[in-house]
């Protein structure tokens, strides 16, 4: 799970919010499945061809990237230069959830017990100054042992590549040698996998597996911090300012990144069209300041952050403006997390009148309202679309249905505690403890999930504390966990039902310290099916085991989902672009052209 | 001159504005009455802070007879974006982002800001006046380490350390042995970590010249003890500065916790507090002026009013001050 | 003289390690989130944070991690890396040095052209309308917080977002060096809400002891000698109602240097004041470490410069 920015505004800036972006992401089988992710707003432009080549493209963004380096990146907003400075295995044409050959030749080959991968990578591609020479499997093989290196500090190694025979359980400050990567060729690399796993090739499309020169960066990967962010080399079209000896001089933290055009950089062996000579990031900026900018063409994009609601609500009722934004679904939802663990939420009924109660509609509204997304029903959101959404009996499958527009229903709900035991219907036990934001909008939709229960007689403490410390301090640990945590949610790193549901609700990932099982959600059944699900090669097969696994955590009321988000990005009317549907609306720049 | 900011400057090392102060030995109270009640401006500051008492006091029937109850929402005051609506005649100060009362809730939020005022005031002056005592009575060693701490407490960039204290505070049982709880607790222990150093020096520097007078002289020489002298000789004398700094003071502190719940560590919701209302209207300022308007202005009036109230107890027990 | 001054910079130096201890203490004892986790992220494996927590020291006990801050920050001037994006927190403070420098001297400039005159004023006259009318409004002033003002001068005069469009808005300061005339539009409104409760303070100082200046008896003498008022008020009564006045200013410089946080926060200036406070949302123990001490260090420093300053000046100080 990436990290995605809230919406920042005032003195909320600066706090890494909630979850990941979307990526797209097909099976290793050749299943096509369909990109539902819709864009709204804005008709579906692709411009492949075209786009008018030179100038300069300007995003503007909030807070900073979290890391340069490609092998530490894990944040979409980062993601938009990582994937045009650097050539992963796989990568995504904006406008598709399915990735496609980017540095490889051609998509991998999964042998028929699934333990082994095959990829072919493009020849002459050639890392850009000082290193120049051409790019071999070798230089992806250190790529992905760097990411078992605590110096470069990896957050999904572990998660998608650990299932590489002979990948390091223990993490250290060294690049391992792992003797699963094999290179029998400059141009061929072959990964032996411990099992047959459903994601494994999904996963080939992380920055991770994005060429690093071992000669040039083992200097740089050495101590305890690697410092190769700052010396970095690129593949891609366009490569971040740097000097002679490789020293990166286009990063000014805070304040801007700046990408030039890559000189090794082959069109010929590429699809991207890298229209703009020049890319700078701006960062620092409010986000109604920086969205009147773009309103008025001093910038191209927004990068970390939504239009505020109140500009959202002007631009969408101007007709000479709507067509500036788009909506881009996330994979992924928010949802209220109930402590199964401890009473009163180890009682299934008591969590089924939490569902009925919560006011979805109104918690929603503490997000900018239908605007924002759909009030989601289930785990695994609509733009998975035939991966799981579908199976998982899409919107249909609403099991605490009410009828008032999803405000909360206390009939329902008392019925459920009168199951439970509480013969009034009304929660008459010991208060209940949320732990949620101090900032909005999570403190707000906390409020309302507070009023909710109030509704049936549950009184909530709730403590207030910076989002960082919800999650690191109370959620995350569940010797502190509360019994309701309000704020937190999670988005898949692509379109495989697994990257979505595995995390948070497996009881084997129930872990003392940065747990994300926040319902603590230990159900040997779920359990069971989820560890059959991830082996499943047949992707049809493995969407429906998964489209069944989300109905039975949803109905199990571990976790209340509210909200299936799509998240805005406004262009500016002086520039022409493509709908980027992968990666959470970030703009593609390699896609966009000053008009 | 009441100096009363916030910002960063509420910190000043020798604290010169309040220095103008000279004692004023035992002034009958009848004097301060009299030229109290002339103070017009000052007169009407006590009014208003009369008031501001009873609503706090009253905050729930005035609430639930002119508007609702703080903590009910009202999503169908809430446009489809979730933008609040403004003042109407059933929510007289309009609503905020979740549909609540605004004006219920600002009538709440002086529960806070006259709590904090009091607690904090009463606490940090006790523990200024105690150890400004001490330190000034028995110098040497005691002395050194108290004035040294009230040094130490001021080269800190004052905001940051009450974050700091506040922050730490504000998890799970809270701190110092969960004495301290989340919320009111930790505002008033951050205030009073960094308030009582201004007292604290002004009473011993009160303290070292009080101690060279002949009265004192006098009763160490007839055999009293310490702690009699500084309880029944020197205390007496330090009465009216003691309440003139305390009137000063309150208006630093109300500002100082609006200031930290402003920042997120304060009180703790659903309580309404004036600071963390203004925090929340920041990013709708455009839109919702109401938000930020009713609570900062009620902030501004108690401050105000206690900053002129300070002004008039001053010049009334020291007349020869020149405001 | 020599050993006053050597004891009071000994003394400074001191006051700094105490500083540094105890926001070691606050900060690093009751951290607010953990900081390993933080930069692990969510997906991470237990090994790596684990891993992360030792390579931050963060396994230590709190004095050994004390110990090894203060060896780096005496042998090499370094502050340490961010926990957040391992950025050098020197370096970042020092990028950030000229966005505050920038609030603070135009705020220092505005609330001394403001407050001094509108003091002098109404000391020549105190009781007028005038009088109370300006210091009337100085009191409102002071009791207005400034990120109350804040909002409300976004609401009415900034572009984009305010009633009248004037001035520049929340979060479009630009350095001098990229675009002066942006640079001084963004600022006007920090600016005024900065020195308004500074120049109301002052304005007050400057009243009270000018008033209290004049009623001694070199000004006396001064009038009896025949001089016109205006030049009994700037040559006499000024000089000595002033000076306390510029030392309590060389003290709120330094205090500002640290970081005018509450004004960087709500105008979304990139400053130092900024940064400590996203350090404090985000953990960032390093970077909390490192803005306490800076700003602490400029307090201190002030503080050491205005005494020296007055041992020299004020023959009466004794250097005991």
């Amino acid at each position: 799970m990436r990290r995605r920015t809230a919406v920042v505004a005032g003195i909320a800036a600066g706090a890494l919010a909630f979850v990941a972006a979307g990526c797209g992401g097909g099976g290793s089988s050749s299943s096509s499945g369909s990109s539902s992710g819709g864009v709204q707003g804005a008709s579906h432009t692709l411009v492949q061809s075209g786009g008018k080549k030179g100038g300069t493209i300007t995003i503007l963004s909030n807070g900073d990237v979290d890391h340069l380096d490609p092998g530490a990146a894990y944040y979409q907003f980062t993601y938009a230069i990582t994937y045009v400075t650097q050539r992963p295995l796989l990568a995504y044409k904006p406008n598709s959830i399915q990735p496609v050959p980017d540095l490889a030749a051609s998509m991998p080959t999964v042998s028929a017990n699934g333990k082994t991968v095959t990829v072919h990578i493009r020849k002459g591609i050639k890392f850009s100054p000082p290193v120049n020479r051409e790019v071999t499997s070798a230089d992806v093989k250190y790529a992905i042992e760097r990411g078992f290196d605590a110096a470069v500090g990896n957050g999904y190694a572990g998660a998608y590549f650990g299932v590489i025979q002979g990948a390091p359980k223990n993490i250290g400050n060294s690049v391992p040698s792992i003797s699963g990567i094999q290179t029998p060729n400059k141009y061929t690399i072959v990964f032996k996998l411990s099992q047959p796993s459903g994601i494994f090739v999904s996963a080939l499309q992380e920055p991770l597996t994005a060429p690093v020169p071992a000669e040039y960066a083992r200097k740089f990967d050495k101590g305890k911090s690697s410092s190769y962010g700052d010396h970095q080399v690129a593949t891609g079209p366009y490569m971040v300012q740097n000097n002679a000896s490789g020293k990166i001089t286009g990063y000014t933290p805070g304040r801007q990144i700046v990408l030039v055009r890559n000189p090794n950089w082959n069109p010929k062996t590429s699809w991207r069209p890298a229209y703009a000579d020049k890319i700078v990031f701006r960062e620092g900026f409010d986000p109604t300041v920086a969205t009147k900018q773009i309103l008025n063409g001093q910038a191209d994009a927004n990068g970390d952050f939504p239009p505020p609601a109140a500009q959202l609500k002007s631009i969408t009722s101007n007709s000479s403006q709507k067509g500036l934004l788009e909506f881009t679904p996330t994979p992924g939802s928010r949802f209220v997390a109930l402590n199964v663990q401890k009473p009163p939420f180890n009682n299934k009924y008591v969590r089924m009148a939490v569902a009925y109660i919560l006011d979805r509609n109104s918690m929603r509204l503490t997000r900018g309202g239908a605007i924002d997304g759909d009030i989601a029903t289930h785990f695994i959101s609509p733009d998975f679309g035939s991966h799981g959404f579908i199976q998982a009996g899409g919107f249909g499958f609403d099991p605490f249905k009410t009828a008032n527009n999803d405000s909360g229903d206390v009939a329902k709900a008392q019925a459920m505690l009168k199951k439970a035991g509480f013969k009034s219907g009304k929660y008459s036990g010991p208060q209940v403890t949320q732990v949620a934001d101090n900032s909005p909008p999570g403190s707000n939709t906390a409020a309302v999930v507070a009023n909710s229960l109030a509704k049936i007689g549950m009184k909530v403490k709730t403590i207030s504390v910076q989002h960082s410390a919800m999650y690191t301090r109370f959620c995350g640990v569940p010797k502190n966990a509360p019994n309701i945590c309000p704020n937190v949610g999670w988005i898949a790193d692509f379109h495989e039902p697994q990257a979505d549901l595995d995390a948070n609700f497996n009881g084997k990932n129930i872990l003392p310290a940065n747990n994300v099982n926040w319902s603590q959600l230990n159900d040997p059944k779920i359990n069971a099916l989820m560890e059959k699900a991830k082996v499943e090669l047949n992707s049809e097969k493995r969407w429906s085991e998964w489209g069944q696994i989300d109905k039975l955590i949803t109905e199990s009321a571990a976790a209340i989902p509210w909200i299936w988000e799509k998240s805005p990005t406004l262009y500016s009317p002086k520039v022409t672009h493509a709908s980027e549907l992968w990666n959470g609306g970030e703009p593609d720049v390699s896609f966009m052209s000053v008009k | 001159m009441s100096a009363v900011r916030d910002e960063e400057q509420l910190h000043r090392e020798g604290a010169a504005d309040f220095v103008a102060i000279e004692i004023v030995g035992r002034t009958p109270w009848e004097l301060f009455w009299v030229r109290f009640k002339r103070d017009r401006v000052a007169f009407v500051a006590l009014g208003f802070i009369v008031l501001l008492v009873l609503v706090a006091i009253f905050a729930g029937p005035i609430s639930s007879a002119l508007g609702h109850p703080p903590d009910a929402q009202y999503p169908n005051k809430l446009d489809l974006f979730g933008t609040p609506t403004g003042p109407s005649s059933s929510f007289l100060f309009g609503v905020d982002q979740i549909g609540r009362d605004v004006f219920s809730r600002v009538l709440y939020g002086a529960q806070v800001s006259l709590e904090v005022a009091l607690i904090a005031t009463v606490i940090s002056v006790t523990i200024g006046v105690v150890l400004g005592m001490v330190a000034g009575y028995f110098r040497g060693w005691v002395d050194t380490v108290i004035s040294r701490l009230i040094d130490v407490t001021l080269a800190f960039p004052i905001l940051l350390l009450a974050l700091g204290i506040a922050s730490a505070c504000s998890l799970g049982n809270g701190c110092v042995a969960g004495l301290v709880h989340p919320g009111l607790g930790t505002v008033i222990v951050a205030i009073v970590v960094i308030n009582w150093t201004y007292i604290g020096r002004i009473i011993r520097g009160q303290v070292l010249s009080l101690r060279e007078k002949e009265f004192i002289e006098a009763a160490r020489a007839g055999g009293a003890r310490s702690r009699t002298i500084i309880f029944r000789e020197i205390l007496p004398n330090l009465v009216a500065p003691i309440v003139v700094y305390s009137t000063l003071i309150i208006p630093q502190n109300i500002l100082l916790e609006a200031a930290l719940s402003y920042l997120g560590v304060g009180i703790q919701p659903p309580r309404a507090s004036w600071g963390q209302m203004l925090a929340d209207a920041t990013s709708i300022y455009s839109t919702a002026w109401w938000y930020f308007a009713f609570p900062g202005g009620a902030l501004l009036l108690t401050v105000l009013a206690f900053n002129l109230l300070g002004d008039g107890v001053r010049d009334a027990l020291d007349p020869r001050t020149t405001t | 003289m020599g050993a006053y001054i050597v004891r009071r910079v000994l003394w400074a130096i001191l006051l700094l390690l105490v500083v540094s201890f105890l926001t070691f203490v606050i900060f690093n004892v009751f951290p607010s989130a953990d900081p390993a986790a933080l930069r692990a992220g969510r997906n991470a494996t237990p090994a790596l944070v684990e891993q992360i927590r030792r390579n931050l020291g963060l396994d230590k006990p709190f004095y050994t991690q004390y110990w090894n801050y203060l060896k780096g920050l005496v042998t090499h001037f370094n502050l340490g890396y961010s926990y957040y994006n391992s950025e050098s927190v020197k370096s970042e403070i020092f990028s950030r040095l000229p966005a505050t420098i920038s609030v603070t001297v135009g705020g220092f400039i505005v609330w001394m052209l403001i407050g001094i005159p509108v003091g002098i004023v109404s000391a020549i006259r105190p009781r007028s309308i005038l009088d109370r009318v300006m210091m009337g409004g100085s009191l409102v002033a002071i009791s207005a917080p400034v990120y109350f003002l804040g909002l409300v001068s976004l609401f009415l005069f900034a572009k984009g977002t305010g009633q009248l469009q004037w001035f520049g808005a929340a979060g479009s300061y630009v350095p001098i060096t990229q675009n002066p005339g942006t640079w001084f539009d963004s600022l006007i409104l920090p600016w005024l809400t900065l020195a308004a409760a500074f120049a109301a303070f002052y304005a007050r100082m400057t009243r009270g002891n000018l008033i209290e200046t004049m009623h001694e008896d070199y000004i006396r003498t001064a009038r009896a000698k025949g001089l016109r008022e205006s030049k009994v008020i700037s040559k006499h009564g000024l000089r000595a109602a002033l000076t306390p006045i510029v030392t309590m200013a060389g003290m709120d410089i330094g205090l500002l240097l640290g970081g005018a946080i509450l004004t960087e926060i709500v105008f979304n200036i990139p400053g130092i004041g900024r940064y400590a406070y996203d350090a404090i949302v985000n953990s960032d123990l390093p970077a909390i470490q490192g803005t306490v001490l800076f700003g602490a260090f400029f307090i201190v420093f002030a503080n050491l410069a205005v005494d020296i300053l007055y041992a020299f000046l004020d023959p009466r100080v004794t250097y005991g």
